[in-house]
């Protein structure tokens, strides 16, 4: 089990790479999980995670062509790897079995 | 486009920290990002957001390493730190008393260095100190000063400050002591509560704002300005009325004719610890002059009582000022002076030299002229930071023989000389580092706990001055590499391996000797100084005074019938002498101005009546009742006691010093005789006593006269005897109470309080012990490691030795006589040190312990005992080793 553990905002990079299939680098890996989370994504903390991703060997990345849009700097595109495709099934898994592992009186909480 | 440029220093910052592999994408997104923005947005916000980026950039993962990653050995820096520290793991017992043993050094230099810093600031906090100056005054006859004081004419101070241009202010401070006694009563009306209050000084009423002394309560600029006014300290607030904010309450004074009541006008802030000006009270002089029966009836020219500040202007030369002021003083007194032979001299003296640089006969500030003291203490301090810094050579140097591998293998991978060098220097910094982190730690530990036992002031505000830490960084590096050097070369000087043949022959051993010769003797002169200075102390405290001072309480005299007129005063003393003299445990009781010990006597010129007024002497004056030579014993040489109903300044006891300077012949002739006393008094000389130390042993005996005066009951001495001491003194005290019910009781014995004239010489006894304790301590760490490398040398010597049939006698004569010499020549000169040091040291007190070889014998036995107990396990252990364990690996 411990051999696919994600955090949270890694599982969430590894999901929108997958999402943005073939597509993934910094910018739009980032516009991406701002417009769907709703939340403020640092350039630094992404790169740190995709490195650390990357290093887990979860993703794999392949320089694009240069363009003069960023001032002639290729853009790094991510791709998931099987062993990554693995880690997010079991990270999935693991969620769902917990999920339905709770009893059932302990979610009819009445909110309000 | 060109200007909507990302900003050049974050991206330089981003180039510099950012790894290589990621760089060139990560800027990519982040142009990409500024491109967007700068469109979407403003330049502004975009340059902001790519800053922000950066920043936010700077974390693991995305930093590259910043580690050598080139382990040649041309880039040694890391590689020497990381050897360093694991030589430090491996070889603990070494890294302890290496590091430790500086670390004790530098915690010495660090506490005398506050110490320094507290004396050399004495007075150093009044914002005008530049232009503060005391008036000294010296008196001369035929061109020889005969006196010297820090005190002058209350109406020189007056006339100066209305005359002399460039005087900006001038204020007068006197001392409640000067008025006869030794203080005065304050009450509070309300509740009748009273005390004795001695520091009490009175002054003009510009004193708080010339030197800046500060109020929690009240305005500087009124607090004194009436002469009804009283400025208290807070804690005498608290005392009398149990709050702070007392302004406008009011004080009762009880003291003859400066009784009143006086409204509190201000509340003092804590006065800085390094003032010599030390009060809790101050009235105003304006009350003073104008109660006072003596200061009213002279025009201000009598009385030198008066200690006189004076801020000077800007742009004032304070040698025209000094002119001016010894002008005034020729107009007015010239014609007085040059008829009694006398001449006056004004100084003006910076405040801030007050503490450390001047020797006055009578000076207002308690503790003067200790800059002797001070520097002798600095170099006590300085020895000790010099013998834990040879004691890191010593150590440095038996390591670097053991580490002879470990330059070999560094040799024979390529290593240079000077690279070895350089690592040994490095390690020198990194070990003087930690020692003072270690030294700073254990100063602040230690600091309060060093105040208290040595009853000295530390400066404790050291540590926010920037000029400290620069000196400290200097020490450190200028130690470091002096006293990382010698170490160094001997290192970087190791042959390699092949060529290691009789290394451990004279490698360093020489040197080590001398440096323990060094230690030693260093050791030695600081036992023997703590030793001298304890005999020194002893023999003062044991010598015989002439005095009976054992069993004789001291009351301070009531104060409170002094205002009703003398008679009154003198009825009720007499009452209260018949009722505790009914107790047989009462012996005596006597009431007189002053008491042995203390310290300001009444003080004017006098001369044997027919001589001429050229031959006035300066001389004391102490006033007595006939039972004050009962109480104290003292030993009558010719003529009589005063007789019961003696009249005031009716006769004079004098003592043999006295008759001396008077040129009265023998005791006997003096019997009889007349003294004139500050040129209109004639008094008889009815009695002659053996001379008697009135104070210290630090000083010689003075002439000194004693008058007959029956009501002056300032102290009154009542010898005790019996076995209960406990019962007597109180009821002495209950007899007091019922005769004077508004007068405080306040009691001591006259030895305790004779004996604290020693304190100062006992606080610097203490400091000399505690520092030579510490030198020895080193010392001991380095004569350890000496033996026990002599001992290791020579082990194999030893098995040999044992084996041809040697005894454990022969075999410890062996292993210590290296020791044993060096540690005889050390006490040997250590010894011719001291006599030169500690001889010059005893001329500072009149009676003196001789320089006798027992001086010098216990100090050297203490010192073999430690370096024997040191050394003797090491020893013994080698003596008694096996020899197949030494000799079994060859």
């Amino acid at each position: 089990m411990g051999k696919f553990q994600l955090g949270e905002f890694e599982e969430i990079v590894m999901l929108t790479v997958g999402v943005l299939f073939g597509n993934a680098y910094g910018v739009s890996i980032k516009k991406e999980i701002e417009e769907r989370q709703g939340r403020n994504v640092s350039v630094g903390a992404l790169q740190s995670a995709l490195k650390r991703l990357e290093d887990k060997g979860y993703l794999t990345s392949y320089e694009g062509e240069s363009t003069s849009e960023r001032g002639g700097r290729p853009k790094r595109y991510f791709n998931i790897t099987a062993q990554g495709k693995n880690a997010i099934e079991e990270t999935r898994k693991m969620r769902n079995q917990l999920y339905d592992a709770i009893p059932k009186p302990a979610l009819d909480v009445k909110i309000g | 486009m060109n200007n909507n440029q990302p900003p050049k220093i974050p991206l330089r910052f981003l180039r510099w920290f950012c790894r290589p592999d990621l760089l060139k994408y990560i800027e990519g997104d982040l142009i990409e990002l500024f491109e967007e923005n700068v469109e979407q947005k403003s330049l502004i916000i975009a340059r902001l957001l790519f800053i922000w980026e950066v920043v936010k950039l700077f974390r693991p993962g995305i930093v590259k390493s910043f580690g050598s990653r080139n382990l040649s050995l041309g880039s040694l820096g890391v590689l020497h730190v990381k050897m360093l520290f694991r030589g430090l793991a491996r070889d603990k017992t070494y890294a302890v008393t290496n590091i430790l043993g500086l670390a004790v050094g530098f915690t010495a230099a660090l506490i005398i260095y506050q110490f320094l810093s507290f004396e050399f600031n004495y007075d150093s906090s009044y914002p005008n100190k530049d232009r503060l100056y005391r008036i000294n005054q010296s008196s001369l006859r035929n061109d020889e000063v005969v006196n010297q004081e820090s005190f002058t004419w209350s109406a020189l101070g007056e006339e100066a400050k209305n005359t002399i241009s460039g005087i900006k202010e001038l204020v007068r401070v006197h001392p409640v002591k000067y008025l006869g006694g030794e203080s005065l009563v304050v009450s509070n009306p309300f509740d009748q509560s009273s005390y004795y209050e001695k520091d009490i000084l009175y002054v003009d009423e510009g004193f708080l704002e010339v030197f800046d002394f500060c109020l929690v309560f009240g305005d500087a600029a009124n607090a004194l300005s009436s002469p009804d006014q009283v400025v208290i300290s807070r804690e005498q607030a608290i005392k009398y009325f149990q709050k702070e904010d007392v302004i406008g309450e009011i004080l009762r004074v009880h003291g003859g004719s400066v009784s009143g009541k006086f409204k509190v006008g201000g509340v003092l802030e804590e006065l800085p610890p390094n003032s010599h000006l030390k009060f809790d009270m101050l009235l105003p002089m304006s009350f003073l002059l104008s109660h006072y029966g003596a200061y009213t009836r002279q025009d201000g020219w009598g009385w030198t009582n008066f200690a006189a500040y004076i801020l000077l202007e800007e742009s004032a030369d304070h040698d025209y000022i000094s002119s001016q002021l010894n002008d005034i003083v020729d107009k007015r007194l010239g014609n007085e002076l040059k008829q009694s032979g006398e001449q006056v001299k004004i100084t003006l003296q910076p405040v801030t030299d007050i503490h450390l640089h001047s020797s006055l006969d009578t000076d207002i500030a308690e503790n003067n002229n200790e800059l002797g003291k001070v520097l002798l203490i600095a170099t006590i301090g300085l020895i000790t930071l010099i013998i834990a810094w040879l004691n890191y050579v010593n150590l440095s140097i038996g390591k670097a023989l053991t580490r002879a591998k470990e330059i070999g293998v560094k040799k024979s991978l390529g290593a240079f000389q000077y690279q070895l060098f350089s690592q040994s220097i490095l390690e020198s910094v990194i070990v003087h580092l930690l020692a003072i982190v270690i030294g700073l730690v254990f100063t602040f530990l230690l600091s309060s706990q060093i105040q208290q036992y040595l009853q000295i002031k530390l400066d404790n505000a050291v540590w926010t001055r920037p000029g400290f830490w620069l000196v400290l960084l200097l020490v450190l590096l200028i130690g470091a590499f002096i006293f990382g050097a010698y170490p160094a070369f001997i290192l970087s000087g190791i042959k390699s391996k092949i060529q290691q043949v009789g290394l451990f022959g004279s490698g360093g051993i020489w040197m080590r000797r001398g440096l323990i010769f060094t230690q030693l003797t260093l050791s030695m002169v600081l036992i023997t100084g703590a030793f001298l200075v304890s005999q020194q102390i002893a023999y003062m405290r044991s010598k015989s005074t002439g005095v009976e001072m054992e069993q004789v309480l001291v009351l301070s005299g009531p104060m409170s019938l002094a205002g009703e007129g003398g008679t009154l005063l003198k009825k009720q003393h007499q009452l209260f002498k018949k009722t505790i003299l009914k107790n047989p445990n009462v012996r005596a009781i006597s009431g007189s101005s002053n008491i042995p010990s203390s310290g300001q006597l009444w003080q004017g010129n006098m001369r044997k009546m027919g001589a001429l007024s050229t031959s006035n002497e300066l001389g004391d004056a102490v006033f007595i009742d006939a039972d004050f030579l009962d109480v104290y014993d003292l030993e009558i040489v010719a003529g009589h006691n005063f007789s019961p109903d003696i009249q005031d300044y009716e006769a004079l006891i004098i003592n043999e010093k006295a008759v001396e300077l008077f040129d009265l012949g023998d005791p006997h002739s003096a019997i009889g005789q007349s003294v004139i006393l500050d040129g209109t008094d004639t008094i008889r000389v009815d009695g002659v006593v053996k001379d008697f130390h009135w104070s210290s042993l630090h000083s010689d005996i003075k002439p000194l006269i004693l008058g007959s005066m029956t009501g002056y009951n300032v102290n009154l001495s009542i010898r005790i005897g019996g076995e209960s001491i406990k019962q007597t003194v109180e009821f002495i005290e209950d007899n007091f109470r019922a005769l004077y019910p508004n007068d405080p009781f306040q009691s001591y014995f006259l030895d305790d309080r004779f004996n604290r004239q020693y304190n100062s010489d006992e606080q610097f006894g203490k400091l000399v012990s505690l520092f030579s304790g510490l030198a020895v301590f080193i010392a001991c760490i380095g004569l350890f490691s000496l033996v026990s490398f002599i001992a290791n040398q020579k082990i194999k010597e030893i098995g040999i030795r044992k084996v041809l049939g040697a005894n454990i006698t022969n075999l410890l004569s062996i292993l210590s006589r290296d020791f044993f010499s060096i540690l005889f020549i050390a006490i040997l000169l250590a010894s011719l040190i001291s006599i030169y040091v500690g001889g010059n040291w005893l001329e500072n007190y009149a009676y003196r312990i001789e320089l006798s070889p027992y001086l010098f014998l216990i100090p050297a036995l203490i010192l073999i005992t430690i370096t024997l107990l040191t050394v003797s396990h090491k020893v013994i252990s080698a003596a008694l080793s096996n020899p197949v364990d030494s000799l079994r690996n060859e």
